[in-house]
């Protein structure tokens, strides 16, 4: 069932519109409703996740986790969260509706596209695949949530071939994965295309890898290119195997940046000055009438290097406690915190210090982290972008060095 | 994996899931409490509210008074006619949200949307109500809440429950709203449109009888006949826009569907309810038989 008239009914468990006390007001009818819709789609899922119990996909500690992890997304809109502070949300939601029922896009979202010569949009593509999920209702902006869990369900059903669920658990349970997949977002779709491209690329399967990194350029430009290096590293200059390959592989890579030096500076100046008057008091035409785009801009490749290199560790780690003013604040901390302890565990532990692989793959994350890192200006955005990126790759190092690690024992 | 294994693994899955259907879902109770599913259905859609889609579809007008040299006109409608749509729509827009609009409206409107007591006649005197939260937290900082509602509270109104949508072209807006009063939102929609208009309208003749005001003031300054002619054309042109203004023609957008309501209500959506609500009852059901006949492996 679909909201067909999803940009003016808004099915929520309180009345939506608050201000004054119309006669008009009553207009979603009972609350209650709202939880109907929702739990339907729990239902469904969690009927999903009986079925893996029973296919023996998945293991009894597997299946209550996962029992818990559909009941979150019923928590987090309008509990626990307003859902305008991902307002985002809305979008997928009414565009979702909107290519089930009329298979048009949205009217704002079309002239958007009307505007840019019919290109497809990461929104278009993120929606049309949020709205294949086998879920019944698609009646509320939770539902669209509870797309995201069905698919992270799946992807986590398809990782347990490479990896004991119980170890796999820890990825799924990372309080920002819980938080972006139960969001009615792309970022969910952004890392679970993300990671089963990585563990296609990590067994060589090339093709098979290509096939799932084609999607990232839509959904996440960057993410495309960011993997695109270790795609590239891997098959053309064997980075994983050699040193030198990865050396040549970077020389490469200074060079082609080289010879592009003013185009790549203007679109990474581009990009900085676009995140800041995004941020900006009045958004970009705020910007445009009082910011001051050279204050943000580099005039130098090598002022974009020591840019990023000093705005690193600020964003490995931001938001700072007292930078705190939110619970998401805590949340992503922890996240941040999390990931750079387990990367290092996991070096340490599976001795991957010297696993050319390893080291590979953490220099592509480097080369990520650093654009990011001189892109940064809005702390909420930038925590999200980290946490796509990371999570990925430290899935794709964890598998390698592990596999790695067995494989050196077994010969031992 | 050849074909074999995928043909084993296929064959295991359709048996899995024929025991799953025959031993979880086709039992009595899953039936019973589908059957059961209909009565909290029946309950909740027969409390729901009834409510239709009122819409309306309007155009800007091409009537713009004429304020420039024939020249100048000539070449707007090479080159701008689409941008002047746009702009006419988005001042309209504007103005249908504007507190000025919701002030034309308040006297007519505030009882009929807001007043909760029959006695009370006084549209200056509706009381605004407050949560407890609310109250609670005024009373410890020690502020006063406001005691009635203004024109402010139709404008979050107007604001919050009326959407506008414009078309590709910038030409055509889309007037949408929803309700469960459909002759009062159908009236009230054409006064919020009609409103909208005549306040824009109200606007653009301040404007030009500051124009005029502030151009006769320079006209006696100035020397050079070459400025007085053009301010005298200026003056002139103002006054014609007063005069086309001043009337009950519509100025900024005329009606190409008039609000009218939706033959069938938009929501509840009855079968989604009852769709839903037997989705619910039908995983209790398979819920119970699943906890009964795994709890000694899952606990």
């Amino acid at each position: 069932m679909v909201n067909e008239f999803a940009t003016l009914v808004n099915y929520c468990p309180t009345y939506c519109v608050s201000e004054g006390a119309s006669p008009f007001y009553k207009i979603t009818g009972n609350p209650i409703i709202f939880y109907i819709f929702e739990l339907a789609n729990f239902a469904v899922l969690a009927f999903f996740v009986m079925i893996a119990y029973r296919l023996k996909m998945l293991s009894p500690v597997s299946m209550w986790v996962w029992f818990g992890l559909c009941l979150v997304p019923l928590g987090i809109n309008y509990i626990l969260i307003d859902p305008q502070i991902f307002g985002d949300q809305f979008i997928y939601f009414h565009e979702t509706t909107s290519l089930k029922t009329t298979g048009e896009s949205v009217a704002y979202l079309a002239r958007q596209k009307f505007e840019a010569d019919g290109k497809l949009s990461g929104v278009t593509f993120g929606s049309t695949v949020l709205g294949l999920a086998p879920i019944p209702n698609f009646m509320t902006v939770t539902s669209v949530a509870f797309a995201n869990k069905f698919f992270a369900l799946i992807t986590f059903l398809w990782l347990s071939r490479y990896v004991e669920q119980h170890r796999l658990l820890f990825f799924f349970i990372l309080p920002g994965f819980i938080i972006y997949s139960s969001l009615g977002l792309r970022d969910n779709l952004i890392i679970l295309t993300s990671m089963i491209t990585m563990i296609h690329l990590a067994n060589s399967r090339y093709l098979l890898g290509i096939l799932f990194l084609a999607p990232l350029l839509i959904l996440k430009i960057q993410m495309f290119l960011f993997i695109g290096i270790y795609l590239v590293g891997k098959l053309v200059f064997r980075a994983h195997k050699s040193f030198n390959g990865m050396i040549v592989l970077f020389i490469s890579a200074l060079a082609i940046i080289l010879v592009n030096h003013d185009l790549i500076l203007e679109y990474l100046n581009y990009f900085r000055v676009g995140f800041v008057a995004e941020n900006f008091a009045g958004g970009y035409a705020g910007f445009a009438g009082a910011g001051d785009a050279s204050a943000y801009e580099e005039s130098s490749l090598l002022g974009v290097m020591l840019a990023a290199i000093i705005g690193l560790p600020y964003f490995l780690l931001m938001p700072l406690p007292w930078e705190w003013s939110n619970p998401f604040h805590i949340v992503t901390f922890l996240d941040a915190t999390l990931c750079l302890y387990a990367t290092y565990y996991i070096v340490t532990k599976y001795q991957a210090s010297k696993n050319q692989e390893i080291i590979f793959l953490i220099g592509c994350l480097g080369i990520g982290l650093l654009t990011y890192s001189f892109l940064v200006s809005n702390v909420s955005t930038f925590t999200r972008y980290r946490f796509t990126l990371f999570l990925p790759y430290l899935f794709c190092i964890y598998y390698v060095a592990r596999r790695d690690r067995q494989s050196n024992l077994k010969l031992e | 994996m050849d074909i074999k294994q995928a043909k084993t693994i296929i064959i295991r899955i359709l048996q899995e899931c024929k025991i799953i259907l025959l031993e979880y879902i086709l039992t009595k109770k899953v039936l019973w409490l589908a059957l059961a599913s209909l009565p909290f259905s029946l309950y909740f859609i027969s409390t729901a509210v009834p409510n239709f889609y009122v819409s309306a579809v309007i155009l800007p007008t091409d009537t713009e008074p004429q304020t420039a040299s024939k020249i100048e006109t000539l070449a707007s409608v090479f080159t701008s006619s689409a941008k002047e749509g746009g702009s006419k729509n988005a001042k309209f827009i504007s103005s249908a949200k504007s507190s000025d609009t919701a002030k034309a409206l308040w006297d007519k409107w505030a009882l009929t949307l807001f007043n909760g007591d029959p006695k009370n006649k006084d549209v200056d005197k509706i009381p605004q109500r407050h949560s407890v939260v609310q109250r609670t937290t005024a009373w410890l900082v020690g502020y006063d809440l406001p005691e009635y509602l203004t024109y402010l509270d139709l404008q979050s109104y107007i604001r919050s429950s009326i959407r506008f949508t414009i078309d590709f072209n910038a030409f055509e807006i889309d007037v949408r709203t929803y309700s469960s009063n459909v002759d009062l939102t159908i009236e009230f929609l054409d006064d919020v449109i009609m409103a909208a208009d005549s306040v824009a309208k109200k606007q653009q003749i301040i404007k030009s009888e500051v124009l005029i005001k502030t151009l006769k003031r320079d006209i006696t300054n100035a020397k050079n006949s070459s400025i007085i002619g053009i301010f005298s054309e200026k003056i002139n042109n103002e006054y014609y826009k007063i005069a086309t203004l001043d009337n009950d023609l519509p100025y900024y957008i005329t009606y190409i569907d008039r609000p009218r309501s939706s033959p069938y209500p938009i929501s509840p959506n009855v079968l989604a309810i009852i769709f839903s609500n037997l989705i619910i009852f039908i995983f209790i059901g398979v819920g119970i038989n699943f906890w009964k006949k795994n709890k000694d492996d899952i606990w």
